[in-house]
């Protein structure tokens, strides 16, 4: 049983002037897939090679299975971790590379060739053993990285943006096959991505981070549907959660410029009123699936349509995006590939108001 | 003619020339040693000078003659013995040098590391005292230990593994302790075999500086069944009668290791000299 336990952990790199990671608090269960996500220096990989021992703990306390591992060295936390650029030794091949960690543990030779020779069949390396790492495709590479993790048994697996150096549909690939490795092996996972897609189909819990902060940590589903912020709404989901800012007047809410003013639904109104926005300025965000172009929609909804010049569409398939202009706000909405319209045209959309979110336009947090 | 044609032509005539002119006192050199002492002298003014004997019976007789007036494989054995011993410590040292210069972070790292590079300026020869005054202090003279130990440690090739280690990604020396590699080890099982071209380059320059030495193993051996090659051709120089081409002939010997090694470790000279700067490899 491994857990992990972040408490109040800071990092400055010597001569920085800020923390690159402030005030990290997480708790990661036994068995768990974490999902470190956010944009480039936003402290992920910092707290990722914190925790494998690669960098010093400024303040704060790491503990691995309640134990403090601050002052572990790397070499005997017992971790396995996955790089970016694969990280494998050249001049060994497929075979010696994965039993590099097991020969320095002085696992018996034969003990070795068993682990090696399983995790080969789970990762289609078997007849790869004796090729060197230069003769090997990206994806093969990242394979026997994974593979060298997978033989240790260590009881964590660190992976620091493991697919970053890999090709779109390989990445695709790579991806269902760590979710398969995790599924079988149950051990305990860090992953670092700056990729929300990954995040969002990988993780058992995502921890979202900002400037070295954690924004949010919640299940994909939780950091979907419910962002505390604004960062955290724009962060995840692909086309990006438009946002706007709006007046909340009576029973609408109206942008600035009037090209967009929505009825509210009771319970929503009642929420906002209650905490004080009545007449007060709003940043609204909507997920581009919640705008709708049917005509059924509509119907329901007269009192949240909004007429949008398209600038750009994209049609995706079983879907097209619609990238608009609604007065001075630009709106991308996702629909279905029968309501596609060329560019220079208007049409109407209608709003979702039940999954709009509202946030304070000073804080930025959320006031669902 | 095009002028690419002229200028393939005219570079090719000037790169003869000057192999031509680095060439001859070499061949000379052996020719000599394979004729008879009086022909050498006739033929100097000659172009026979640059042909062996005539008389294919003559061409090994100075070897002979050599190896019966004196302990020729004792010597190069001794030179051998030295150049092995060098080598090895030179790559050690100066590899665990390197590495620590390249891969640990500690207070004064820059500083010392100026200072050593700044070394590189001293002429040997300004040092020579001072190191035989501590190679006498210590007790190591008429010892292999004097011959060897002082040339093993060398800013430049401390400087040229430095670059090497810098050039392998940060990320392999850290999966390696991830897998519970303690530095020596990811040093000696990682590093070093990642850095075989400069292993090359310094244990092939190690070995030449070696096998050329002169002064040095003079000054701390006493004993001529220590001598190296190099301080045994002085005593072939010197023991009457002299006989040019037993000279020749020793000279010859003593050139031999080192035209197989550049036959052989040319590539790595060029590629590791040429890329002390920037650490590519």
């Amino acid at each position: 049983m491994v857990q992990i336990d972040l408490e109040h952990v800071y990092k400055k790199y010597e001569k920085a002037k800020d923390y690159s990671v402030t005030d990290f608090n997480l708790h990661i269960n036994d068995e768990e897939f974490i999902v470190f996500v956010g944009p480039s220096g936003c402290g992920k990989s910092t707290t990722l090679r914190m925790i494998a021992g690669l960098e010093d703990i400024s303040k704060g306390d790491l503990k691995i299975g309640g134990k403090r591992m601050n002052d572990l060295p790397a070499k005997d936390r017992d971790i396995a971790m996955v790089f970016q650029n694969y990280a494998l030794y050249p001049h060994m091949s497929v075979y010696d590379n994965m039993a590099f960690g097991l020969k320095i543990r002085k696992t018996p030779k034969d003990v070795i060739d068993k682990k090696i020779k399983n995790a080969a069949k789970v990762l289609g390396l078997t007849e790869y053993l004796k090729r060197k790492p230069a003769d090997l495709s990206g994806g093969q590479r990242q394979r026997v990285a994974l593979g060298r993790a997978i033989v240790r048994d260590a009881p964590i697996f660190l992976m620091d943006e493991p697919l970053s150096n890999l090709d779109a549909k390989l990445r695709v690939s790579m991806r269902a096959e760590i979710a398969k490795i995790h599924h079988q092996l149950k051990t305990t996972t860090i992953y670092v991505t700056h990729d929300q897609v990954e995040a969002m189909t990988l993780a058992d819990r995502i921890v979202i981070m900002k400037d070295g902060k954690i924004q949010q940590v919640g299940t994909p589903q939780e950091v979907y549907r419910h962002p505390v912020n604004v960062f955290v709404g724009s962060f995840i989901g692909s086309p990006a959660m438009n946002f706007c800012r709006v007046h909340l007047n009576g029973d609408h809410v109206v942008s600035d410029d009037g090209s967009m003013n929505f009825l509210l639904p009771e319970g929503r109104l009642k929420k906002l009123r209650q905490q004080g926005y009545q007449g007060k300025e709003l940043v609204m965000g909507i997920r581009p699936e919640d705008i709708h172009a049917e005509q059924m929609f509509m119907e329901t909804f007269p009192e949240d349509i909004a007429t949008a010049e398209v600038t750009v569409s994209e049609l995706l398939g079983a879907e097209t995006q619609l990238y608009t202009n609604i007065g001075n706000n630009e709106v991308v909405c996702k629909v279905d590939s029968r309501d596609y319209v060329k560019p220079g045209v208007k049409v109407k959309l209608g709003f979702d108001m039940n999954k709009a979110h509202f946030f304070d336009p000073a804080t930025e947090m959320t006031l669902d | 003619m095009t002028r690419k044609r002229f200028n393939l032509i005219w570079t090719t005539v000037l790169i003869t020339l000057i192999a031509l002119f680095f060439l001859f006192p070499l061949v000379w050199m052996i020719t000599s040693s394979m004729k008879s002492e009086a022909e050498i002298y006739k033929n100097m003014t000659s172009w026979k000078a640059f042909l062996p004997s005539a008389n294919i019976n003559e061409w090994f007789g100075a070897y002979a003659q050599l190896f019966k007036r004196f302990p020729i494989m004792h010597y190069i054995l001794n030179s051998v013995t030295y150049a092995l011993c060098l080598t090895a410590g030179s790559l050690v040292i100066n590899g665990l040098a390197g590495y620590g210069f390249a891969k640990f972070k500690f207070t004064g790292n820059k500083i010392l590391f100026s200072i050593l590079i700044a070394m590189m300026v001293i002429p040997g020869a300004t040092l020579i005292i001072q190191q035989f005054q501590i190679a006498k202090n210590m007790g190591l003279l008429n010892t292999i230990l004097a011959v060897v130990l002082p040339g093993m440690a060398s800013p430049f090739y401390i400087y040229m593994f430095k670059n090497a280690f810098e050039a392998i990604p940060e990320s392999v020396s850290e999966a390696a302790a991830m897998e519970g590699a303690g530095s020596f080890r990811i040093f000696w099982n990682i590093l070093l075999p990642m850095a075989k071209p400069t292993i090359a380059t310094v244990g092939t320059l190690a070995f030449i500086g070696s096998w050329n030495d002169y002064v040095w193993p003079l000054m701390v051996l006493n004993d001529s069944s220590q001598f190296p090659l190099q301080v045994a051709i002085t005593n072939v120089n010197v023991t009457q009668p002299v006989y040019m081409n037993q000279v020749m002939a020793i000279l010859t010997i003593s050139t031999i290791p080192l035209v197989l090694v550049y036959i052989f470790a040319q590539k790595y000279l060029v590629q590791g000299l040429g890329s002390a700067g920037n650490g590519d490899k």
